[in-house]
């Protein structure tokens, strides 16, 4: 059995200038690129018409008014809520009116859906592409041998995955190849993509892909797949219920406000 | 520091300079500087943003030609049709005009502009904003209501609409105004505030109406506690009330 | 949320902007310490746990460090939890993988 204790393998300290640094770079040059790649790939915003805006922004209020409702007196909100409910009811700030009670526009011929969807096939394709590039050269030029030691232990099932290219049964899985060390960096970059590019930046393939994970709740609501009227119904619901609760945020301010002093 | 730098980092730190003569008379001065300075043709989103204010802040101050040399500028970058460019044109003749019937004619430009294109809010809030200087409130506030009704959550228009039905004396309307304000943003102390005064002068001798305009501008105290505003308020508004009693 | 958690939500209310401007600021001096702390423990050539001991150490020193300087010794008005200071980001994938990143290289580096 060999000596599990302290394997050393002596190695040119010439790998390290041709090996690790060049990967680093190339992979914080490519996260950059594609930052401002998909700056540059973004789509305007496009051009709504004016019965667009106005039913979008008419649920909104109605939205904010369900939200914010304790901060009107009783009868303010009461009167609100009726005339938005009925105007609801009614379908008066819908768009198409004739599009009542037919199913939601398909994502695939409705061209909204269409730009929606081009501008999210445009991220995904410009997070993959330069992985699987990056992948495929380090494949080619770094397999073959280990290149350095991690600090830490880990179990014998990583060995296939971390030391790629090298096929022996001895050797400790801490000597790894270089494909560990782009893995390393995929994670460990983000700091510096943080840092050099400022928050939000779209070199970050894991916030990416958390985001894809919980979708934002706003941005969708108008989407393709989505039916007005009925968003309109549920609204009319939500504030039925939410009126019962109604609790004016004045009630008792003095007494709150005397009590700082 | 170069002068670019300068003025972004005045503008950071003074974010609404138009609101203070002072800061407006201090971008004013920079103005001719920044303009035939090399700087200025840097493409940058904060340079057009500097260009915004410079222009803004030269017309308040009277400096005709700086504003000109502005506006210029950003209508070669951004082309004269794009709205906001088109908007700030019709703030320059505005400003410049130089008799009623110049701003008549700029409001019949308006009403051209919006008819292409109904969804152009900011030549909307422009022509709101003539129609109220050339003195005609109930068309502003027409034209207010109908901009409200496709953008109900906008709240600049609102209070807007409230500042106009309080000069005219409908304090209810005024307050129904105020309270959509407080739906898209109910932290905003100086609203509460604004109800508070505005309960209060509605009131009369109503104690009820009174207690209520008092409790509004305890809540803005509540939000913010160096609003002073909303201190003044209820120390004016309690006396009275004890009288009222 | 129940009835009363609402209404103190109502009367003391929690401005997003502010939270995730907290929030970040706390991530930014994460995202720089974590990345020294990988430095100086490939540089000492700790090994496995000492290493990971050395990571948890530093950071609970940072943790200290902005409560005194940059909270001002009252965390209660930044931060909705009072936890948040201590451990918010210290385990999250940016900073302890920033960590071990730097920790491989300069582990590398200085033990040949």
């Amino acid at each position: 059995m060999a000596d599990v204790q302290n394997q050393m393998i002596l190695r040119d300290p010439q790998l390290f200038y041709w090996i690790l640094f060049p990967i680093t770079f190339v992979m914080i040059l490519t996260g950059v690129l594609r930052h401002y790649a998909t700056v540059l790939m973004q789509s305007e915003p496009k051009k709504q018409d004016l019965k667009a805006i106005r039913e979008q922004r008419n649920l909104l209020h109605g939205i904010s008014l369900r939200q914010n409702l304790h901060q009107l007196p009783f009868a303010s909100f009461l009167s609100r809520k009726n005339h938005i409910v009925a105007a609801y009811k009614r379908g008066e700030y819908l768009k198409d009116p004739s599009l009542v009670g037919q199913s939601a526009p398909n994502p695939m011929t409705d061209p909204a859906g269409m730009d929606q969807m081009m501008g999210m096939l445009k991220n995904n394709m410009a997070m993959i592409v330069p992985q699987t590039l990056i992948m495929g050269w380090i494949n080619a030029f770094f397999s073959g041998f280990v290149i350095m030691k991690l600090p830490f232990p880990l179990t014998v099932r990583f060995k296939s995955m971390l030391q790629s290219g090298v096929a022996t049964r001895d050797l400790d899985v801490r000597w790894v190849s270089s494909l560990s060390w782009y893995f390393l960096n995929l994670f460990g970059l983000r700091a510096v993509f943080n840092y050099i590019l400022g928050d939000d930046n779209s070199a970050d393939q894991m916030a990416a892909q958390m985001q894809q994970m919980q979708p934002v709740a706003g941005a969708n609501m108008f989407g393709p797949g989505a039916d007005p009227n009925k968003m309109f119904l549920a609204e009319v619901e939500n504030l039925e219920v939410a009126g019962n609760q109604h609790e004016w945020v004045l009630n008792g301010v003095e007494d709150r406000v005397l009590s700082m002093y | 520091m170069g002068i670019l730098q300068t003025l972004i980092s005045y503008l950071s730190a003074h974010p609404q300079p138009l609101k203070n003569p002072s800061s407006s008379l201090h971008l004013a001065q920079h103005a001719p500087i920044f303009l035939s300075s090399s700087e200025a043709t840097k493409d940058t989103q904060e340079t057009w943003l500097v260009y915004e204010q410079l222009l803004l802040a030269s017309l308040r101050s009277g400096d005709d030609h700086s504003a000109r040399l502005c506006l210029q500028r950003l209508g070669d970058r951004f082309g004269v049709d794009s709205p906001r460019v088109r908007a700030l044109t019709g703030l320059y003749d505005e400003a410049t005009a130089t008799s009623p019937s110049a701003l008549e004619e700029i409001l019949q430009r308006y009403d051209t502009i919006l008819r292409d294109d109904p969804t152009n809010t900011a030549i909307e809030k422009r022509r709101i904003a003539l129609l109220k200087s050339l003195g005609r409130t109930e068309e502003a506030i027409t034209a207010l209501t109908k901009l409200l009704q496709h953008s109900p959550t906008d709240a600049e228009a609102w209070s807007h609409l409230a500042a106009l039905y309080r000069a005219q004396g409908l304090y209810s309307q005024s307050t129904f105004c105020l309270e959509e304000v407080l739906l898209i943003h109910p932290n905003a102390y100086n609203i509460h505030a604004r109800l508070g005064e505005t309960a209060y002068i509605a009131a009369g001798n109503d104690t009820e109406a009174l207690t209520d305009a008092v409790r509004y501008l305890c809540r803005s105290v509540e939000l913010c506690e160096w609003y002073l505003r909303g201190r003044y308020g209820p120390k004016n508004r309690g006396g009275a009330k004890r009288k009222g009693d | 949320m129940s009835l009363a958690e609402e209404r103190e939500l109502l009367i003391t209310p929690i401005v997003p902007e502010n939270v995730v401007h907290n929030t970040k600021i706390l991530e930014n001096i994460r995202s720089l310490t974590a990345p020294t702390l990988g430095v100086a423990a490939g540089i000492l050539g700790l090994e496995s746990l000492t290493g990971f001991a050395f990571y948890l150490a530093g950071s609970f020193l940072v943790s200290v460090l902005i409560l005194l300087l940059v909270a001002g010794g009252s965390p209660k008005k930044y931060f909705r939890s009072q936890t948040d200071i201590w451990t918010h980001e210290v385990f999250g994938t940016t900073s302890l993988s920033s960590f071990v990143l730097m920790w491989t290289l300069f582990y590398n580096l200085v033990r040949a």
